[in-house]
């Protein structure tokens, strides 16, 4: 009676046992030997107690398998509570997780084995784990198409004209607590230099970052697009306006792992960068970096053949190679299309009244294939889901619907996903989930079934979801906000346990502004929890701590490598596959 | 103005509306369509709403978590049965000789509509469904993503409500085909056209050289594809042959479907159109040739995705084309062989005007605000003199909507449209052959017409001038009633001009002027009662036994309509006497009232009265007394025909109940109750 009554009165021990059903047999033994050692040395236990809670993955990893001396060790009474535990946890969560793999993967034998297969590699991680085990649970590695020979098309023209820099301010940030420090613009800093084994780089780029793009590459060498708005300001000029003026794209290079510098920047009169997009291709000329497609505020579409090395560090962009457009209407984005077959040539994008577009890079006529309504107001993301569905794309609009269709007959095959009472700012899929992951209400990360109609809540915010994204060599979500924060999920939490169980939440930093010191402070290092129940409250954050947009990067060997960019300029490139908790 | 209809919901599929040849809508509105049919009835609305639903159509869903990913489709996906796309059937091949209702739904299957319907509230019900006659495995081969109808071809020695052809293209590439008629089971061909998804048919009208026709399917694939096969049908068979048509044109690279249309046929010239956003081709097919000749290129103004094609005539026998896209632009030119003609934009301005009076109509129009219109469905019908426009109106920067409406006669706005030639075309293909060509459609866009232009008097009069040279007075027919020719088919009274030509000034003086013309209507009756008698004579030689007693009782009625109205003509007196004598009954014959079994003597053919003043109406045909509760009205002049049981298949009764299936009076179909 004794020990038990300890293990009552103590609530951490209480959380240990919680834990310990989740994670196995492993934990349960543990925590036997554990409390042979709390009856002994009741100082000690609390130690250990703690240093258990910190770290519930690292007996999994490191202790192997001893059940003969455990078991040896303990009495009989503890080894029959231990033993009935473990048979009511299993029963609950082989139900739910039935259901779950049936709404995911539906009943074809193919895709549910597979659906398990992934489910018992991921469900274990609540973090971004090492980079071998990124790589090495990849089953097979997507073979990227080269696009058609264009050796007859001109290199992207650039001239000599005058132009101008832009004035950048020096951004006052404060890592970890410590003082702030002024970061020049394009001056990167390293956050982690206390941390040998965390890589990441923060940058004032100086303008308002509203897209990132990682560039395809089978090379060591790591590419990222930067663009942005045209001004720092809270308000901006009504989307369904056509503005322009001078901005810039800034290409950023990774070497290494270690080093991260600017390459150079593109220069343009077309207004506010809306969207960036590499072609998910890998150029076959060794002068060429990659196409670019650019989505800006004067309502067009442009695909830029990227040089790798120009003679300038400042290269102002007279003409875009390819220029897509209507006189009706705005473009608001766009997306690539992997077909299911073949070369990378077509580029859908979504306009201001609702229609789509599909434009075809070699078609002799600059004339779209089609060009249909399909929502009825802005349209805010397309998104294709690859890599099982290339043929289907998701859609979010600001008349609240998300939209699903199938690009073959999307005349037939088209129907509305949900009605949302909030616009919903982005969407992505996930192919290992076999879902839709979007936003309800603004503030609320969800994920929707293709196959089934479950919706399953994944996180939730105090501001509103802004960007997600989603990798093919790993199954976590990373959200951003307007609250300055920026996170990361395993959804694969919620499928392969229990109907109660929820993912936890790793929080990768949170930006703070303080408009009195005119200062930013950014914190990381966050542990993992569940995620709070929303308030009731709203709170309008200052809009300089907005992350717009993150992104992983789709490479293999830097699957774990994020870019988040955010309002005030700031981008933070960060390596999560080396993640460590402190 | 034009005659709008307000319509309450959200269309669910571009390509919204369809035209039936007799004047009905069809609108796609998510799990049901909604289905417009013109009324005639004084004080009512113009159009009868009738909805025929899909959610009854499906027994099973299919179990779509057992499809592999690249089997799976949004349809499958879908809890409910959304319609996709609607056609109309040529008429006559419903039970009760209608148009079919088709609809392609979001699960790819092809079901048949038709109304079992009593007057004002119309029902529409599944007749069949397309996946049971197509082979179920492999699973590609029996999805359908296009419907496509020909027109009806009537040959010589054939039934005159004629055969077409049905075409379904699927998604492993192939067609299927199947020839159709009246109440007949479909029966698929499949041809590989060795392309991908075949996503857009369209056919071309007949080619009749004897007793074979001839018609071009167009067919395209949603990477492009274009495929023509030629299918010859004849009437000695049931089947019909195909091949593979060359077009000896190459496109650019273009991986899109386009919109295809066939052109109506212009002096033994027809041209078919691929329509591409911002591009149109039209390819020049001689029938005489067997070929296609030449084709135009024309680059069109809005790049938008066009939601429908329509040929015009003018009276020096110009074909325009007018496209009209998705956002509302409008564009037309001539297909002339050497030049191409853009004409000073009419056709824009008419179009801006039309929108602003619907913008006033419909809500407060700002000029600062961003309007958006979206045409869902552009239908034009078919006798090309007018167009069905289903459109929305939205503000995206305010997201709200205004409203969804049908406008059937936008384009009678356009003067270079309505032309004598297109007139002339309708009047003569409903004097040929009212089973392929209806009335009741005709006289609606003779009405339209009537209602758009300034002149009122224009439409009557052309109407009356065309008419007239057709039309043989009563001394004429009864001097020539020994020498009718071909009295074989009680059908065949609707292949004869001149009885078309009193049915039609029969159905327009009923239809539009709400007045009963006595003089033709009694014309009619006058050759109907003949007629039938010429025919019963000529059956009875053939058949001792053709007569039963309700035949005998339909005769007395004849015999006595004729010796009261015609007793002044002698042929008549004449074949009358005739028929007495086979009924071998005196001539002072009376029916019995069933109420009070009195004697009703024949005093009235539309009202019958008994000794003790109970009075019955009287059946249009057969002048029977409307004692049982089975009766059907005729959708236009509301002439009322009862419905018998016959008691043997070869009687006159029958005969009278299977091929006298139209009005009598004016052509119209009949509506039953």
């Amino acid at each position: 009676m004794g020990p038990k009554s300890k293990e009552y009165e103590n609530p951490s021990s209480y959380k240990n046992d919680e834990d310990n059903d989740d994670d196995g047999d492993f934990v349960l033994e543990n925590v036997m030997s554990e409390e042979d050692i709390e009856i002994e040395t009741p100082s000690r236990n609390r130690k250990r107690v703690s240093t258990t809670r910190r770290t519930p993955s690292k007996p999994i990893r490191s202790q192997p398998l001893t059940p003969s001396s455990s078991k040896g060790a303990g009495n009989e009474p503890k080894s029959q509570n231990s033993s009935t535990t473990r048979g009511s946890a299993k029963k609950q969560s082989s139900k739910g997780l039935e259901e779950k793999l049936i709404n995911s993967y539906g009943t074809h034998v193919e895709s549910l084995n597979k659906g398990r297969r992934l489910i018992e590699i991921w469900k274990y991680y609540e973090t971004a784990p090492g980079q071998s085990s990124f790589e090495g649970q990849t089953s097979s590695d997507s073979k990227l198409q080269t696009l058609l020979n264009l050796d007859g098309q001109q290199l992207l023209s650039y001239s000599e004209n005058p132009f101008y820099l832009f004035e950048v301010k020096n951004l006052s940030i404060s890592f970890h607590f410590e003082s702030p420090q002024q970061v020049e613009p394009c001056q990167p800093v390293n956050p982690f230099k206390e941390n040998p084994q965390k890589s990441g780089f923060v940058v004032n780029t100086g303008i308002p970052l509203s897209s990132v793009s990682w560039l395809p590459t089978n090379k060591e060498t790591q590419f990222l697009a930067v663009g942005g708005m045209l001004k720092f300001s809270e308000t901006t000029e009504s989307v369904f306006m056509r503005t322009s003026g001078r901005n810039q794209i800034q290409l950023w290079k990774l070497e290494n792992k270690t080093n991260f510098k600017s390459e150079f920047i593109l220069y343009h009169d077309w207004g506010s960068v809306l969207q960036l997009e590499w072609c998910p291709t890998i150029s076959v000329e060794d002068s060429i970096l990659g196409f670019l497609a650019v989505v800006c505020s004067d309502g067009k579409l442009r695909v830029l053949r990227v040089p790798r090395s120009p003679v300038k560090f400042h290269v102002f962009v007279e003409q875009a190679d390819f220029t897509f457009g209507f006189n009706d209407s705005l473009i608001s984005c766009c997306t690539w299309v992997s077909p299911e077959h073949g070369d990378i040539h077509q580029i859908l994008v979504g306009c201001s009244n609702g229609y789509l577009a599909l434009w075809d890079i070699l078609s002799s006529q600059e004339c779209p294939l089609f060009y249909i309504p399909y929502h009825d107001s802005y349209i805010h993301n397309v998104v294709q889901c690859l890599d099982d569905f290339p043929w289907l794309f998701l859609t979010t609009a600001f008349d609240c619907y998300t939209r699903i269709f199938d690009i073959r007959d999307p005349i037939i095959d088209n129907r509305p996903l949900s009605h949302k009472r909030d616009i919903c700012y982005t969407i992505t899929w996930n192919n290992m989930l076999q879902s839709i992951i979007s936003c309800s209400e603004s503030q609320s990360v969800v994920i929707e079934s293709l196959r089934g109609t479950s919706t399953q809540l994944l996180d939730e915010r105090n501001g509103s979801i802004i960007s997600l994204s989603n990798s093919k060599f790993h199954p976590f979500v990373a959200c951003a906000a307007s609250d300055g924060i920026v996170t990361i999920v395993n959804p694969f939490r919620l499928l392969g346990f229990s109907h109660k169980q929820k993912a936890n939440v790793h929080r990768i930093f949170q930006l703070e502004y303080s408009e009195k010191q005119d200062s930013y402070r950014m914190l990381d290092g966050f542990r993992p929890r569940l995620p709070k129940a929303k308030k009731l409250d709203m709170y309008i954050y200052p809009w300089q701590i907005q992350v717009n947009k993150v992104e992983w990067n789709g490479n293999k060997g830097y699957a774990g490598w994020l870019a988040s960019g955010m309002a005030c300029g700031i981008l933070r490139v960060e390596d999560l596959s080396a993640v460590e908790r402190r | 103005m034009g005659k709008d209809v307000a319509l309450d919901f959200l269309p669910s599929s571009l390509y919204s509306c369809t035209c039936s040849c007799d004047g009905k809508l069809a609108f796609c509105d998510s799990e049901k369509v909604q289905i417009l049919v013109p009324s005639t009835e004084a004080n009512t609305p113009k159009f009868m709403k009738a909805l025929a639903y899909l959610d009854d159509v499906e027994d099973e869903l299919p179990n779509c978590q057992m499809l592999a990913p690249n089997e799976l489709r949004l349809g499958d996906l879908t809890p409910s049965v959304i319609s996709r796309y609607v056609v109309w059937s040529p008429t006559g091949l419903a039970d009760n000789y209608d148009p079919l209702l088709t609809v392609l739904t979001n699960r790819h299957r092809v079901y048949f509509f038709s109304s079992s319907s009593r007057v004002l509230h119309q029902k529409w019900t599944c007749v069949a469904q397309m996946s049971t006659h197509l082979p179920s495995d492999p699973l590609e081969l029996c999805r359908i993503h296009s419907v496509a109808w020909s027109p009806l071809v009537s040959l010589p020695s054939s039934s005159p409500w004629g055969v077409c052809l049905f075409a379904l293209g699927a998604e492993s590439g192939h067609v299927h085909l199947s020839i159709m008629s009246h109440s007949s089971t479909p029966f698929f061909k499949s041809f590989d056209l060795n392309c991908s998804w075949v996503v857009q048919l369209s056919f071309s009208s007949w080619n009749v050289v004897g007793d074979s026709a001839t018609c071009l399917l167009s067919c395209s694939s949603r990477n492009g594809e274009i495929r023509i096969l030629k299918i010859a049908i004849s009437s000695h068979s049931d089947t019909f042959d195909t091949a593979m048509q060359e077009l000896p044109f190459s496109l650019d690279y273009r991986p899109f479907s386009p919109l295809l249309a066939w052109s109506s046929p212009l002096a033994n010239v027809e041209y078919l159109a691929l329509v591409y956003p911002g591009h149109l081709f039209a390819f020049r097919y001689d029938k005489s040739l067997g070929k296609f000749c030449s084709f135009l290129n024309h680059n069109l103004l809005s790049l938008c995705s066009p939601s429908g094609v329509l040929f015009g005539h003018n009276d020096i026998d110009t074909i325009y084309v007018y496209i009209l896209t998705h956002s509302g632009t409008l564009e037309t030119f001539s297909l002339l062989d050497n030049s191409i003609s853009m004409l000073d934009s009419p056709e824009r301005h008419v179009l801006e005007k039309f929108l602003n009076n619907h913008l006033q109509n419909y809500g407060s129009v700002s000029d600062d605000s961003i309007k958006t219109l979206k045409i869902h469905g552009f239908c034009p019908s078919p006798y090309l003199s007018s167009a069905a426009l289903h459109f929305s109106i939205s503000y995206p920067a305010s997201f709200t909507y205004v409203v969804t409406a049908a406008e059937r006669s936008y384009f009678n706005f356009i003067p270079s449209l309505f032309s004598k030639s297109v007139f002339s075309h309708m009047i003569t293909s409903s004097l040929n052959n009212l089973c392929v060509a209806p009335s009741a459609g005709c006289l609606l866009e003779i009405s339209l017409m009537n209602d758009t232009l300034k002149e009122k008097t224009d439409i009557f009069t052309m109407l009356t001038n065309s008419l007239s040279s057709f039309l043989v007075t009563d001394y004429d027919f009864f001097l020539e009633l020994k020498h009718l020719i071909d009295i074989s088919s009680l059908s065949n009274l609707y292949l004869d001009s001149s009885l078309n030509a009193m049915r039609l000034l029969y159905g327009w003086s009923v239809y539009k002027q709400k007045a009963l013309d006595a003089t033709l209507l009694n014309s009619l009756r006058y050759r109907l009662t003949l007629y039938i008698m010429l025919y019963t004579l000529s059956q009875i030689s053939l058949d001792p036994s053709y007569l039963t007693s309700d035949c005998k009782a339909v005769l007395r009625n004849f015999v006595s309509f004729t010796y009261k109205e015609l007793a002044e003509v002698p042929i008549a007196m004449e074949v009358a006497n005739e028929i007495a004598k086979s009924l071998e009954v005196s001539s002072d014959f009376s029916e019995t009232c069933p109420a009070c079994e009195a004697t009703v003597q024949f005093n009235n053919t539309s009202l019958a009265t008994c000794d003790n003043g109970h009075v019955w109406r009287r059946c249009s045909v057969t002048m029977l007394l409307l004692s049982q509760k089975a009766a059907k009205y005729c959708a236009v002049c509301n002439s009322i025909v009862a419905i018998f049981n016959p008691s043997q298949t070869k009687c006159l009764l029958a005969d009278l109940q299977n091929e006298l299936s139209i009005c009598f009076y004016c052509g119209g179909h009949f509506l039953v109750s």
